[in-house]
């Protein structure tokens, strides 16, 4: 046995299991790694790669009919079988660890100045006093603004990142020599992203803690991490330097990472080159074979700027009635569409770009301004005209699991539409919907099949398919891509480009996601606190951005120093 | 202080709502009732076996009750306004009178049934939810199945037969021992020795009621985020199961609790019964037999307003076990 004597934490050929029906499923197989003391290791993969049920191990926080096999080394002890009472000593105490869900991993019941000083209290048997102290000191520690006033808040009082700072906090109480941080910034905006991992590894040099650091985003490692595992079905594919991640990786699935996911720095753009594409299968002997693939380029003919706009917004005011007073979530918001472009909107969650997308689409009450569809007046548009326009602009949402009703086919889901607008002939419905199935590269049998019975990445093509069964001229995507994998976040994008050469379509693109938004938008308008503070073409705006808040949605996106962005 | 403006605004708030409430039940109270045939000269005229119709008409004519309906509702209304319940036909006493001398120990059989159902039934239930799937909670779940199955007045039944009748430690009916001349301390234990079997048969109900409740809310609190928080800081397992599972399980719990008191008052009838308690139960069985609205109509009102009063409080026990309440 060669014990790394310079390891913190030393995990040897973990293989958990899940009891399911009829059998057991493995989720980790036979992995191996090991953390060096101050040091931050990365586990990166997709979901259901493994990589959380591999930290929650750790803690043994697993449900209870999980199996755990293999060793899990800390401070000459092994956690896999370490009695219960023990174990709790750890927890907390020698180890912590953060989630990925800042909004729900506090309790909302208990004041934040309790939720740290009971671990606290329980581990170091002080007063209640001194336990209170301590996690005020704790509060200052992780720039928590006005901790005195803070420590008697509950959760619902704070923002996302301030009850992540919280959750850290809570979780270096006791000094631990290792620090688990399970998609720590996942759930968050990008400048506040950028702020927690500054944070943890400033935390990490000043406590001289080691930190496994769980994430699905590759630019998140090249930045913070020292070393990397790539996962994928519970196994290790590749042990790199995390410095060497985009130049060393070898293996043909982190390649097909890399190229899956995009970078601002990267300058590519979907006019010019799809993303490349992830093929897993595997083989007769259930061994997992890895290609990679590179869609044929869509042939897009380019933007005639002087033809008449899809759709054109002037002056859009839209407010809400808050408790009496009036909160302008679209403030004065003009834009244009033309015909064939993609207008990407870029900014961060209560910046206003939900509203917006859903005043345009009329499910929201303008307050005042103008939308012309086409050159019409849709703005106070109500019945028949309404319903008509509705066949014309399409949405595709967010939540591939929501947004599709469980109760019906999918065959179902893209009948309704064409009925409702009034296509009789029943034949004739189902080519259109054997067609527009083909088209999302779904394969036909999916028809007669439940949404529950798809993947993420195929609802959204399902979502996709929905929107364009009536052959709209234009469709707005909200966030279609921020609740899936990087590997299929690349498809997704690749099929909206190849559609936009098939049908002609115009896209207004919403996400958080700098990079994504210049990759697939001609233009690209950045919105706060419900304004636009710039507008451009998808290179210019990168180039030569002129509002600070730009420069600091770059910034963040790059995973530099937001900090001195802003300045 | 902010907390006590948050509960000075759940009360004005609950007292607003409460008003419109009470003006719909009173009138639907007397419109039903007015439905049911019969009348109480009807039931003393049967009584007394030798009434003529004109005996019964002149009577009907002093209590009112041969006015057209609307004008019983108005009149009935109008002394609701100047509080008062009005007369019993039957028993010729104020009906303020007649309530008051019976709501005392209703209230302290259900206050005890609502206790001991409470610390009972969450108990069972936390530890339910602890063993979840486990033969500890295989029997605790048949248990409080057959207690939410078996009907109250055959529990009460069985407790006389056991406790009463072969053991011989409490007494099987009535409300305190006479001719004992007992004062003070030694009055209030006779008074509660006859209070514990009817409290008992009327609180296993809802003891089966609130430990499944208390499973099941807890077992979905169980699955929270916060509680693998908790278990990460190295908490141990009571602290994580009573500071953070059932903490915020009370929740549900408290509301489901709320809805079913006023279901306490229906069964508190059948258990008065049985125990031969002088309470509002029995008083309202009477009125019932004796066809006396009044009384009856004093009694709904009252049980209704009992039912709104404890919907305050819980929405009063919700804005102190939920900070996110009346933030908004």
């Amino acid at each position: 046995m060669d014990v790394n004597p310079t390891a913190i934490l030393d995990v040897r050929n973990l293989t958990v299991s899940f009891k399911v029906q009829g059998g057991h499923a493995t989720a980790v197989n036979r992995l191996s790694f090991s953390i060096p003391a101050g040091r931050t290791m990365a586990l990166v993969g997709e979901s259901g790669c493994g990589k959380s049920t591999t930290a929650l191990s750790v803690l043994r926080l697993l449900p209870r009919n999980a199996n755990l096999k293999g060793q899990i080394l800390f401070g000459g002890q092994n956690l896999a079988t370490l009695p219960l009472n023990a174990l709790r000593k750890v927890r907390g105490h020698e180890i912590g660890m953060i989630f990925q869900e800042p909004m729900t991993s506090l309790n909302p019941v208990h004041r934040i100045g309790r939720q740290i000083a009971e671990a606290i209290l329980y581990h170091e048997k002080t007063t209640a006093e001194a336990a209170r102290a301590r996690a005020l000191e704790l509060l200052r520690l992780v720039h928590l603004p006005d901790p005195e006033r803070r420590l008697d808040v509950y959760p619902h009082q704070l923002s996302g990142g301030q009850r992540q700072r919280v959750m850290i906090a809570m979780a270096i109480a006791g000094n631990p020599k290792l620090l688990i941080a399970d998609e720590p910034t996942t759930a968050l905006d990008a400048t506040v992203q950028a702020q927690i991992l500054e944070l943890i590894d400033e935390l990490r040099r000043k406590l001289g803690m080691a930190i496994l650091m769980i994430t699905h985003d590759l630019g998140v490692v090249s930045r913070w991490a020292d070393e990397v595992v790539v996962m994928h079905h519970g196994e290790n594919l590749e042990h790199l330097k995390a410095a060497d991640l985009f130049t060393e990786g070898r293996h043909p699935y982190t390649r097909g990472l890399i190229g899956a996911s995009i970078r601002v720095s990267q300058d590519i753009h979907y006019r010019t080159r799809p993303l490349s594409e992830i093929r897993v299968s595997r083989d007769a002997e259930g061994n997992y074979e890895y290609a990679l693939e590179l869609p044929t380029r869509p042939k897009l003919p380019p933007i005639d700027s002087l033809a008449p706009p899809v759709l054109e917004v002037r002056n859009l005011v839209t407010s809400y009635d808050l408790a009496g007073t009036e909160l302008r979530a679209v403030d004065d918001v003009s834009l244009i569409i033309r015909q064939g472009e993609t207008l990407g909107l870029v900014g961060e969650s209560g910046c206003g770009k939900s509203t917006l997308s859903k005043t345009i689409m009329r499910l929201v009450p303008a307050t005042s301004g103008q939308l012309l569809f086409m050159g019409r007046d849709i703005t106070r548009l109500e019945g028949r005209g309404l319903q008509s326009l509705r066949a014309n602009m399409q949405m595709i949402f967010q939540d591939p699991f929501g947004s599709l009703n469980p109760r019906h086919t999918v065959g179902g889901i893209l009948d309704i539409p064409l009925r409702l607008h009034g296509i009789a002939d029943k034949a004739e419905r189902r080519n259109r919907i054997a067609e527009v199935i083909e088209k999302v590269g779904l394969p036909a049998h999916s028809v007669l099949r439940y949404p529950h019975e798809f993947s993420g990445g195929q609802r959204q093509r399902i979502g996709i398919a929905r929107a364009l069964i009536l052959r709209p001229s234009l469709v707005i995507c909200d966030e279609p891509v921020s609740a899936l994998d990087v590997s299929v976040q690349s498809q997704i994008l690749n099929l909206l480009a190849q559609l936009k050469e098939q049908f002609q379509l115009s896209y207004l693109f919403i996400s958080h996601d700098l990079a994504v938004v210049q990759y697939i938008s001609d233009r690209v308008m950045v919105m706060q606190s419900g304004r636009f503070v710039e507008e451009g073409s998808y290179r210019d705006i990168l180039r030569n951005p002129r509002h600070s808040y730009t420069r600091t949605l770059i910034a963040a996106a790059e995973g530099g120093r937001v900090a001195e962005a802003a300045a | 202080m902010s907390g006590l403006s948050r509960i000075l605004r759940t009360l004005r708030r609950s007292t607003l709502q409460a008003i419109p409430t009470a003006i719909c039940i009173i009138v639907l109270n007397f419109i039903l009732l007015q439905m049911a045939p019969g009348d109480a000269v009807d039931v003393l005229a049967a009584e007394s076996g030798a009434a003529t119709l004109e005996g019964m008409a002149a009577m009907r004519e002093r209590f009112g009750l041969n006015a057209p309906v609307i004008e019983q509702l108005s009149a009935y209304l109008n002394r609701l306004l100047h509080l008062d319940l009005g007369t019993s036909a039957r028993f010729g006493v104020p009906i303020a009178e007649l309530i008051a001398q019976r709501l005392p120990r209703t209230l302290l059989l259900m206050a005890l049934a609502l206790g001991m159902a409470a610390i009972i039934g969450v108990a069972l239930g936390a530890v339910m939810s602890s063993f979840a799937g486990r033969l500890s909670d295989r029997v605790l779940s048949i248990l409080s199945l057959l207690f939410y199955s078996i009907p109250n007045f055959w529990i009460g039944l069985m407790l006389i037969v056991l406790f009463s009748v072969k053991l011989g430690w409490l007494p099987s009916g009535g409300s305190g021992s006479i001719g004992m001349g007992l004062t003070g301390w030694a009055a209030l234990v006779d008074q509660a020795r006859y209070l514990v079997l009817p409290a008992a048969s009327l609180a296993l109900y809802y003891v089966a009621i609130y430990a499944r409740l208390t499973r099941a809310a807890m077992l979905e609190v169980r699955a929270q985020d916060y509680v693998r928080t908790a278990q990460a800081k190295g908490l141990p397992p009571l602290v994580v199961n009573v500071h953070h599972i059932l903490r915020n399980a009370l929740i549900p719990i408290t509301t489901m609790a709320g809805m079913h008191v006023g279901a306490m008052l229906g069964g508190a009838v059948v258990v008065e019964t049985v125990f031969s308690l002088p309470g509002l139960g029995r008083l309202a069985f009477e009125a019932v037999l004796g066809r006396d609205i009044q009384v009856l109509l004093g009694i709904l009102l009252l049980s209704s307003f009992f039912v709104i009063v404890m919907n305050a409080l819980v929405d009063l026990l919700h804005t102190f076990l939920d900070p996110k309440i009346g933030v908004h």
